[in-house]
């Protein structure tokens, strides 16, 4: 045994210490492990602290260690700790182990006797394996400054001007004609009730105007190739059949356009636009669009009203949908939510009977420069109504549709309540199970709606029909609930309903994030690095979430999310490279047959096939080191660097003790 | 002849006789042959599980176990029964233990549930086995201008079996615009009629028919259709109990869905059973015009 | 470990085998009260019972109508957003009141008693023979009505004047005895 190892056992106060006889373990690594090539043993109180990582970085310079093994808590929380502890000691940090003997041992059995021998087995494992292991040097590539994200509402909006505003270049694509998002389809914010296109028009304009950002509407992502730090992303650019060149933004196509259609994006199905359009007044950038399908020139050759009266010849039936391709260092996803669809509840009446509406619908009735323009109308487009019956968690916290909670709906609800009580006379009914209201000024927001006479019933719905059965129930929709705080069921007649429906992922998220290479939740929002302490990340480098995309939230958050992942961009461009996990695959060409298993195998599109040579060559800098192409190789071609074979079988030989004399089975410890 | 194991259950014996005649002819007319279970019992509906879980699962498998022997798929007019032998196939089906338990009572009298049965509504059984295509082909009196209500009743639809939509099924309404008529939109058509409550707690039942008939005159139907022998029998035999007890005068005739099939395929009116209602029959004779005239 | 048997953790093992969530997933949202169609006629919603179920008061759910005015109509299981089959909690209160003693007021008991019995007798359904179940809580203009109704069915023949047995009632009342040790015949 030519390698000198270092052997720490930590006790984690008495978070290990309690369980494992952590002084037994260490003798035992002392003297059983010393043939093994173990030098020096110590056991420590807290070897995260800077004493205890002290004690290995003097015995490195002083024994002249060359490899380290720790046993203490689970390499997720201090692996790079004591890596780089060994660093800074000169020791190659891949040179290091560390083994749990907390979470796998201390943490999972009471038997003390028990747990201490399982303690002696995992470390000597981590000694075997340690011996394997080889001075891995981390990789670094370079970080192209320039980023894409994908998404124009406020999380994208917010982190595109951040990257911008900080001197680099950012694409901002939107599929819609204009960036917004839902933010744009409001009328007021909670809790401030901030006019909402008068708070996000100024950034919609600054991105529109920035000379860093390159603004992409009409536009969709296509394809993703390459890696952080080195996309390479095709983004195609749908025809508007408008010479953005020569526009001038006038209106005047669309004032003559003779066609109108429902609008079910912008104005949630409440009013119609023109064929020709820009789907709001405030529109960034403000050229039209022309929805080709719908296009009596596209349909049936005639028409070309718009061509006829555009003053600078900017109408182009020619247009073609274009290809771009760019390169960029990181991608930020920001795509956004769709509402949960209330016709799949029947019992709510939504889409049968008339006057029920959903929250986005009722957005654009509040909005002055929505259908009604701002007046809080029935169907009919003229009648107030006299009661309003708004209803919390439609299609949320249920598990025979979405089990989550939507984390805004109560708040907007409430807000629903002040607007209606604004603007008409009507009574309003708020029917809850819960009332959320945890940001800031949020219960005071609650509060002040309490005030304003609002009833709130706590009750979840059952059914809206329109079934009377007493004379004042007739021509009303009539909510049926039970007032649980009362413990009565109830009928309340009202003329109007407002469905807050759930948020859910875009119906396209799945397929979205195959092309960046992330994965969805059950539930089907992206999923982040780590729920509490890095929510903006992803498990593919380079490629950040933003905003609704990874789960509802309002907007503070989502605004907090977009600059965040800006910040972390930042500092990668600033440093110009990155430095990625050596911990990789890699195939031995020599053994590779070019049966091309591993290569869709990968979920992160790691792996290439050279045609010439009929091998696989793993990229080093998309490889997350998840180890499935080791696995699956059926001519044992690929290893792990940092995962060998050879570390693994050492690991499992240590863990049995096969290459030390057994310990007597019944040997009580001293 | 595709051949069906029926289990008609007890009603169709004595207060449902009409529907049991009603669907013995219609099925003949469809092509199917519904061979009665030798020998059933009582399934017990709703009055076994108050009592013992086990034992209302026994009775119900032995019916289960004789559909099994004669090879056939299981199927019932009647939503009582059909709820109760679908999920105890299932619970049989899915949890070992229980089906030891069960067939180690089984044996008794020598038989035994493997759980291979597929249990079925006899309108499930029209609906997606014959087709509405093929119906569509049998119908010689299309009932022009009869507006039915589809009463679908509670357990036929509930509980859910595999994620359907239990709030607004259509396959009621399709089957009556096959043959011809008018289906209603009907608000209350999966509401419950009170079921046993007609016994045991009468109020709470007349309180229940009678916004089921309140619906109905609501949406202009000139009868209500029934899939189940109990929803049937509240629904007609305590009309009259409705009406004096909350000062209405409903006279809506209620029939089976089969009864008003037959009509549709030209089948005559007695052969269907009907002539047995409590509710004024004036109405139904009107059907039998329409049914000429077709 | 709790070693002592709390009330809710007796329903919540009578709930054991039935095909629902636990009772203690239960929101409060009140869905099954708002839907079921027979609460008006029940001393506590369905909710509420369940919140007394939760709180462990034996007492005032024994002695509630509630689960014995459910007709079983699975609405309130379709729409509960905790995936509890509320429908088989009141089947399980039911079986649980039998055995206690409860509820001597009311029909239901007596009539699914006398219903069980006629059929263990039998294997067959027969009206008539429930009527002693119910018929002795009607007053007289009820009866009355009874008896008109049941003539006029009679004269339609919809109601046969004799029981229907089993041919092979002996096993079957075998069958019965290995589940539920039920004595001789009365």
């Amino acid at each position: 045994m030519s390698e000198k190892i270092g052997v720490y056992v930590c006790h984690c106060g008495t978070n290990i210490a309690g369980i494992v006889n952590v002084e037994e373990v260490t003798q035992w690594a002392g003297s059983r492990l010393k043939e093994r090539g173990v030098v020096i043993a110590r056991d420590y109180k807290f070897m995260c602290s800077s004493l205890g990582q002290e004690l290995i970085e003097k015995d490195i310079k002083e024994l002249g260690l060359t490899r380290v093994v720790v046993a203490a808590c689970s390499p997720h929380l201090h692996e790079r700790t004591f890596r780089t502890a060994c660093e800074r000691a000169g020791l190659n940090p891949y040179l290091s182990e560390l083994v749990s003997i907390r979470e796998q041992v201390s943490w999972v059995h009471t038997d003390k006797i028990a747990a201490t021998a399982k303690a002696k087995a995992v470390l000597s494992g981590g000694v075997e394996r340690v011996i394997h292991n080889e001075p891995l040097e981390p990789l670094k590539v370079p970080i192209h400054p320039d980023s894409l994200v994908v998404g124009g509402g406020i999380a994208g909006i917010q982190a595109a001007l951040e990257l911008a505003d900080g001197g680099n270049h950012v694409y901002l694509v939107e599929r819609e004609p204009s960036i917004g998002g839902h933010m744009a389809q409001f009328d007021k914010t909670f809790p401030t009730l901030d006019c909402s296109a008068c708070i996000l028009t100024p950034r919609m304009v600054q991105a529109g105007n920035h000379p860093n950002i390159t603004l992409l509407t009409w536009s969709e992502v296509t394809k993703v190739d390459g890696y952080v730090g080195n996309f390479e992303v095709v983004i195609k650019k749908k025809a508007r059949y408008v010479n953005t060149e020569l526009c001038t933004g006038c209106g005047i196509c669309v004032e003559k356009c003779p066609m109108k259609v429902v609008d079910d994006v912008f104005e949630a199905g409440m009013a119609k636009r023109k064929v020709i359009y820009t789907p709001f007044p405030q529109a960034v950038p403000n050229f039209p669009v022309l929805d080709a399908p719908n296009c009596t020139f596209f349909q049936k050759g005639t028409c070309k009203a718009c061509e006829k009266f555009c003053p600078t010849n900017a109408i182009d039936f020619n247009q073609k949908d274009e290809d771009i391709t760019v390169k960029v260092g990181n991608i930020v996803l920001a795509t956004g939510y769709d509402l949960f669809n209330p016709r799949r509840i029947p019992q709510y009446g939504y889409g049968r009977l008339e006057n029920i509406i959903t929250s986005l619908e009722f957005e654009r009735l509040c909005n002055a420069s929505g259908p009604t323009g701002g007046n809080i109308v029935l169907k009919d487009g003229v009648t107030p109504p006299k009661t309003v019956g708004i209803v919390h968690c439609v299609g949320s916290r249920d598990q025979n549709y979405n089990g989550y909670c939507s984390a805004i709906c109560c708040m907007q609800s409430i807000k629903f309540a002040h607007l209606v009580h604004e603007r008409t006379g009507a009574e309003i009914y708020n029917f809850y199970i819960d009332i959320r209201t945890p940001g800031k000024s949020y219960e005071e927001f609650y509060q002040r709606v309490l005030d304003e006479g609002t009833h709130f019933v706590r009750g979840k719905v059952a059914e809206v029909t329109d079934v009377a059965r007493s004379p004042e129930e007739e021509g009303k929709l009539i909510i049926q609930v039970e007032d649980t705080l009362i413990g009565k069921q109830r009928r309340i007649p009202v003329d109007m309903v407002i469905l807050s429906a759930g948020l859910e992922p875009r119906y396209d998220a799945k397929e979205t994030g195959k092309l960046f290479g992330i994965a969805c939740s059950a539930d089907g929002w992206y999923i982040e690095r780590h729920p509490k302490l890095d929510p903006i990340a992803t498990m593919t480098e380079g490629v950040y979430i933003a905003g609704c995309v990874q789960g509802p939230k309002d907007i503070p958050a989502t605004v907090a999310q977009g600059a965040a992942a800006a910040a972390r961009i930042q500092g990668k461009i600033q440093q110009g490279e990155i430095t990625l996990e050596p911990i990789r695959a890699s195939i031995n060409e020599d053994q590779c047959s070019g049966c091309r298993i591993c290569n869709d195998l990968c979920p992160f599109s790691a792996i290439l096939f050279h045609e010439d040579r009929a091998v696989s060559e793993v990229n080093a800098a998309l490889c997350q080191g998840c180890g499935t192409c080791v696995a699956a190789c059926p001519a044992g071609a690929i290893s792990g660097t940092g995962f060998s074979n050879e570390q693994v079988l050492a690991q499992i030989e240590g863990l049995l003790l096969l290459n030390i004399e057994k310990i007597e089975s019944n040997k009580v410890p001293a | 002849m595709k051949q069906y194991a029926y289990y008609p259950g007890c009603s169709l014996e004595s207060l449902a006789v009409s529907y049991n005649l009603a669907n013995i002819e219609v099925s003949r007319k469809l092509g199917l042959e519904l061979s009665e279970i030798e020998d059933w019992n009582c399934c017990g509906a709703t009055a076994y599980f108050p009592v013992d879980e086990f034992l209302a699962y026994t009775l119900v498998a032995r019916n289960l176990a004789k559909g099994e022997k004669m090879g056939l798929d299981f199927v019932t007019p009647c939503n009582g029964c059909y709820k109760n032998a679908y999920f105890t196939n299932a619970y049989l089906q899915q949890d070992p233990d229980l089906a030891e338990h069960i067939n180690s009572a089984l044996e008794e009298d020598n038989l035994h549930i493997e759980g291979t049965s597929k249990v079925k509504h006899l309108i499930e059984v029209y609906v997606y086995d014959v087709g509405l295509e093929e119906i569509s082909k049998k119908i010689t009196h299309p009932l022009q201008g009869l507006r039915v209500a589809p009463y679908y009743g509670c357990q036929l639809v509930r509980p859910r079996k595999n994620g359907e939509d239990v709030e607004n099924p259509r396959y009621f309404e399709d089957l009556l615009s096959t043959i011809g008529a008018e289906p209603v939109e009907y608000y209350s058509k999966t509401h419950c009629c009170g079921g046993s409550l007609i016994v045991t707690n009468r109020m709470a039942a007349l309180d229940m028919i009678n916004k089921l008939l309140q619906d109905a005159v609501k949406s202009k139907a000139d009868v209500i259709a029934t899939t189940c022998p109990m929803c049937n029998v509240n629904l007609e035999v305590y009309q009259g109990y409705v009406n004096r007890e909350f000062g209405t005068d409903y006279s809506m005739p209620v029939m089976y869905f089969t009864q008003i099939m037959g009509l549709a395929m030209g089948i005559k009116p007695n052969l269907l059973g009907i002539g047995k209602e409590l509710v004024s029959g004036a109405t139904l004779k009107s059907f039998a015009q329409v049914k000429e005239s077709g | 470990m709790d070693a002592e048997l709390t009330f809710s953790r007796e329903i919540g093992n009578l709930m054991y085998a039935s095909h629902g969530n636990p009772i203690k997933d239960c929101l409060q949202c009140g869905i099954c009260s708002g839907t079921c169609p027979a609460v008006e006629f029940m001393e506590h919603s369905p909710r509420t019972l369940i919140g007394m179920i939760g709180a462990d008061l034996k007492d005032e759910v024994l002695a509630s109508n509630t689960y014995w005015s459910c007709a079983s109509c699975y609405h309130c299981t379709v729409r509960c957003p905790a995936g509890i089959d509320i429908a088989d909690l009141m089947y399980a209160l039911k079986r649980y009141s039998i055995w206690k003693g409860k509820h001597e007021d009311l029909i239901g008991p007596a009539f699914s008693e006398g219903f069980v019995k006629m059929i263990v007798r039998t294997g067959r359904s027969f009206e008539p023979i429930l009527a002693p179940t119910y018929l002795l809580k009607f007053n007289a203009i009820d009866l009355i009505r009874e008896a008109q109704t049941a003539s006029t069915l009679i004269l339609k023949g919809r109601m046969p004047l004799l029981p229907k047995k089993l041919k092979g009632l002996k096993n079957f009342q075998r069958m019965v005895k290995r589940i539920i040790p039920i004595g001789d015949e009365e």
